[in-house]
């Protein structure tokens, strides 16, 4: 058998998953939608952790008042496509990662089942609910395991969806508030999306490397206005989404 | 006395300060209604008028989400209510 070579960017991960832990990450594949803050945050911590291949889609140009959360984001990207930003600073990280961007939102993908072919788990920080029900929709379709992360504020949450197993985003929340129209309604501060992000790229690699995590059926909920956090129980329920 | 948990944006408009909420009462409906008197028409954010949980809402009792037509439910034990809006903040 081949000796497993392992990089030395990854041997504190050893202790925590073995070196086939890390062959395991390598050849994973994960989708993330939209890479601000949440999802940004998320994509650093996945491939620093070495996965090794992501789709990203995320459309648009980066704006100033991204540069407060976005970790992919610099003051001199403003003006620039966000896809290319992006890849700069992730061709930096790990340039062993191998992502293929997307520049377009989700809703705006005609294609999705085709791109999220053989993505073995899907990430949704998105800053609208159409686009978070979207995924969610095309999780259930494919039977792909869904971490979704968001914010408001100070306040966060994150849960994973296991397709037929556990309730999912609609089982949840049937219906988005009605004020939340736009992508410019919630505060935002950096270390709520770093937190939600964190906690969605830590439940990520859990999944990929034992098919389950802490949060399938779950919810990380937090207040960091009084530091309060909890774990809560999503609804129990057949989900016929 | 129960703890009550109030989404972020709840508090904003309705200002409520941070952290948690004290207040005794019986069930789930009595808690939003207290609120209410104390916070005037924060009722219709959490409850439809009709009666349950709205849909962008869900109500977690010490960690365990209320079905949103059990609102006449006793907390009688609870330590702790949250009222967690659907958020999608990224």
């Amino acid at each position: 058998m081949a000796e497993i070579v392992t990089e030395e960017r990854y041997v504190r991960q050893i202790p925590i998953m073995g070196v086939e832990g890390i062959q395991k990450l390598k050849q994973s594949r994960v989708f993330v939608g939209r890479c601000g803050g949440v999802g940004g945050t998320v994509i650093n911590y996945l491939i620093r952790s070495g996965v090794g291949h992501l789709v990203c889609a995320h459309g648009g140009k980066i704006v100033p008042e991204y540069l407060n959360r976005m970790q992919l984001a610099y003051e001199s990207d403003v003006g620039r496509p966000c896809v290319d930003a992006f890849k700069d600073k992730t061709d930096a990280i790990n340039p062993a990662a191998k992502i293929t961007y997307v520049p377009q939102n989700i809703t705006e993908i005609e294609n999705l089942d085709e791109i999220l072919g053989g993505v073995d788990i899907v990430i949704d920080a998105h800053p609208l609910f159409e686009e978070r029900y979207a995924l969610n929709a095309a999780a259930l379709r494919l039977g792909v395991p869904m971490v979704s992360g968001a914010m408001y504020g100070d306040e966060g949450y994150v849960f994973t969806i296991i397709p037929r197993k556990t309730a999912c985003l609609r089982c949840l929340y049937p219906e988005r508030p009605k004020f939340w129209n736009d992508i410019k309604v919630f505060p935002a501060l950096g270390m709520g999306p770093g937190i939600v992000g964190c906690t969605m790229a830590r439940e990520a690699i859990e999944l990929l490397l034992k098919g389950t995590s802490p949060l399938s059926g779950r919810m990380m909920h937090f207040d960091l206005t009084d530091m309060d956090f909890a774990v809560l129980e999503m609804p129990k329920t057949t989900c016929n989404h | 006395m129960l703890n009550v948990k109030v989404a972020t944006r709840l508090r904003e408009i309705y200002e409520i300060p941070p952290g948690a909420y004290k207040v005794e009462a019986d069930t789930v409906d009595s808690v939003i209604a207290k609120l209410d008197a104390d916070f005037p028409g924060i009722r219709g954010d959490v409850l439809l008028q009709e009666g349950g949980v709205r849909p962008d809402v869900v109500i977690y009792l010490d960690g365990e989400p209320l079905a949103a037509t059990e609102t006449a439910r006793s907390v009688a034990g609870v330590s702790t209510m949250r009222i967690v809006q659907a958020m999608a903040g990224g």
